[in-house]
């Protein structure tokens, strides 16, 4: 396994295999730090999850990572480009990522096909009529009948929202694919089939895949590495067995609690 | 920023996107009864708006070559694909089968040969059935969605009305019941919070009916009937009808956006679930609010209309203001009570339509901003007829 030992946040590696990298990340509000000194390194073509309890700075680092949240100190790289410190980081990003919010963050005014169309419409200067036959591709691709196509967003149950969001998502072919709890609110039966997706699409689209989640059966299925984000920094990273397997403080009690057993059982 | 630094920028951005890419080409050769398409370059999301056109005039090569029956594409010599690329490349493989060609592709990338097998995996069969309608039909169309909007809209604002005094009647029966700490906010930001703005706009009202009015029957020599017309318009129309569109635009809006809000963020089918009646809860104490406080603000309005026009009639046009007075006294107190008599009504309409729309909210930002719109929109139309239908009423009963 090529991720076997990978097991440190800093990775030897020539710099254009990591799609993302972060050094000394630092985030404060106030007087309160909840990053100091944070240091990641994502290696082209893996699925990276990460974890970390409730307040640990999950969607604060990711809010970081895309741009959203200026850190206090620290440097972020994403496909080569300095997300906070490049001119032109803004424009030349959105086609290299694609972001899933936790909720989706649809436009509710427009309908799925239309969301989808918008990162194409922008972006390149293909036809009218061929960006809406990728669309629909996308839609396909990320699970969703062409029925849906049509509605609003409001039309539409959590699931098929998420499905949404990952086909704009998946809408200009990024490299690298964030998803925000991609998994949180689903049955256990649409989650599993999500992460199978998710797999699916990873090997035939060639993506690297940084999520958040809490789903320890993601984590299993779907994920070839795992960050640990507590004592403000990734205090661990691996693959699930290492670990599990070096388990100390609040990563042990994640895994050994009632949940986490009966999960990786 | 300036026009060099956004040049720089999108010449960035262009060699971005061109710094790895190769142009795609298409090239094809024609052995006897087959055509081999050889796929060079990459095909990507930027670059394939390039040979969009190329790919439709090979398809309908396609179609037209009644000799050729086998296709294929050998994409050895490829560069980069991704699935917008692979996706024009399969119209080929697409419009040949369709044509009951045989078609096949020549890949020794098993990665791309899966991404090819996955994009043709997937089925185009639904169509959207949506009927268009042109010209004549759609004028019709128009016509009568209107009218039925309008008709559903009428019997559903009545069916609210009915409900709000039903529920209305009983917090009458059974003042215990009232949310009196919401009433008092909303009599607060509703109505005091009001008296400024109902005051000023009043007031320049009243005193541009004494300009007009002293313009026009200075011609007749009658320049003492400007307190007349003064006194009869302010106390009859004016100050309630400014009033109530003020309110109509000023909390109606918030009325609909409150409650609204809350319809979304399911605070009202949690107030439900607890067994707290919405009704009782959001919209009497908005109904107790504005009846209590519309009449108060036209009783300001009054005043401050009144005194704007004494200020004209006085200073611009050299009426005592002991004449004034006298003259202001004519008028009679029945044009007060033709005036407040209209102010709990207008109250009344305003809250029901602001809170009904606000009910009406639904799961989306849109719906917010439409019924929002449709609130104010429908409250000033109604106290606009409704002040008319007062007025035929007083004709009817001459006073």
């Amino acid at each position: 396994m090529k991720y076997d030992n990978a097991i440190t946040p800093i990775l030897d590696i020539p710099d254009e295999q990591k799609v993302i990298c972060l050094r000394g990340i630092k985030n404060c509000f106030g007087t309160k730090c909840i990053h100091e000194n944070l240091d990641l390194d994502v290696m082209r073509g893996e699925t990276i999850g990460l974890v970390g309890g409730s307040g640990a700075g999950k969607s604060v680092l990711l809010r970081t990572i895309i741009g959203l949240n200026k850190p206090t100190e620290g440097m972020v790289r994403v496909a080569g480009i300095d997300v906070w410190n490049d001119a032109n980081a803004k424009q030349r990003l959105p086609q290299k990522w694609g972001i899933m919010f936790q909720d989706g963050a649809l436009f509710s005014n427009l309908t799925v096909i239309e969301n989808v169309m918008i990162p194409l419409r922008e972006h390149t200067k293909l036809s009218e009529e061929l960006i809406l036959e990728l669309a629909e591709l996308k839609i396909m691709m990320a699970g969703l009948n062409l029925d849906s196509a049509e509605k609003l967003p409001s039309e539409l149950s959590g699931g098929m929202r998420k499905r949404a969001a990952l086909a704009r998502a998946l809408a200009l072919d990024p490299e690298i694919l964030f998803l925000d709890e991609p998994t949180a609110g689903l049955d256990p039966i649409t989650a599993g089939n999500f992460d199978s997706l998710l797999n699916e699409l990873q090997a035939s689209l060639n993506l690297t895949v940084f999520l958040i989640t809490h789903d320890l059966d993601t984590l299993r299925d779907a994920c070839d590495r795992i960050a640990v984000l507590s004592d403000k920094k990734v205090s661990a990273i691996g693959t699930l067995d290492y670990v599990r397997g070096n388990a100390k403080g609040w990563v042990e009690e994640y895994f050994s609690g009632p949940r986490g057993r009966a999960a990786l059982a | 920023m300036n026009a060099d630094a956004q040049a720089q920028i999108e010449a960035d951005i262009q060699s971005d996107k061109a710094r790895n890419d190769d142009l795609p080409k298409i090239l094809y050769k024609q052995a006897e009864n087959s055509i081999i398409y050889l796929i060079k370059g990459d095909w990507n999301k930027n670059s394939i708006a390039n040979v969009e056109d190329e790919i439709a005039q090979l398809e309908s090569e396609i179609i037209a070559a009644s000799n050729v029956d086998k296709i294929i594409i050998d994409l050895n010599k490829c560069g980069n694909i991704d699935t917008s690329g692979a996706f024009l490349i399969s119209k080929i493989l697409e419009t040949a089968k369709n044509h009951e060609r045989e078609a096949k592709i020549i890949c020794q990338n098993e990665d791309l040969l899966n991404l090819f097998n996955k994009i043709n995996s997937y089925h185009w069969d639904y169509t959207f059935d949506t009927v268009r309608y042109t010209g004549i039909a759609l004028f019709g169309k128009k016509v009568y969605d209107t009218w039925k909007r309008f008709y559903n809209e009428l019997i559903s604002s009545l069916n609210f009305m009915g409900h709000t005094i039903l529920c209305f009647w009983k917090a009458v029966l059974n003042p215990g019941h009232i949310r009196w700490t919401p009433t008092f906010a909303i009599a607060e930001s509703a109505g005091l919070n009001a008296i400024p703005i109902v005051c000023v706009l009043t007031f320049f009202i009243g005193a541009v009916i004494s300009f007009m009015g002293a313009q026009t029957l200075n011609n007749f020599g009658a320049t003492i009937f400007t307190v007349d017309l003064l006194g009869v318009s302010v106390l009859r129309e004016f100050a309630v009808l400014i009033t109530a569109i003020i309110l109509a635009g000023r909390s109606d809006s918030a009325f609909t956006a409150q409650i609204g809000s809350m319809k979304m963020t399911q605070e009202i089918d949690a107030m439900e679930t607890m067994g707290i009646n919405p009704m009782e809860m959001l919209v009497i104490p908005r109904v107790i609010a504005l009846l209590v406080m519309t009449p108060i603000l036209v009783l300001f309005a009054i005043f401050s209309g009144l005194a704007g026009g004494a200020l004209v009639a006085i200073f611009s046009l050299g009426l005592s203001p002991t004449m004034f007075m006298s003259r202001l006294q004519e008028v009679g107190i029945t044009h007060f009570w033709v005036g407040m008599v209209k102010a709990p009504v207008f109250a009344f309409i305003i809250a029901i339509i602001g809170c009904r729309q606000g009910m009406m909210v639904e799961n989306d930002v849109i719906s917010l901003g439409k019924n929002t719109t449709a609130a104010v929109v429908q409250a000033i139309f109604m106290v606009i007829v409704v002040d008319a239908i007062f007025a035929m009423i007083y004709n009817e009963l001459d006073v």
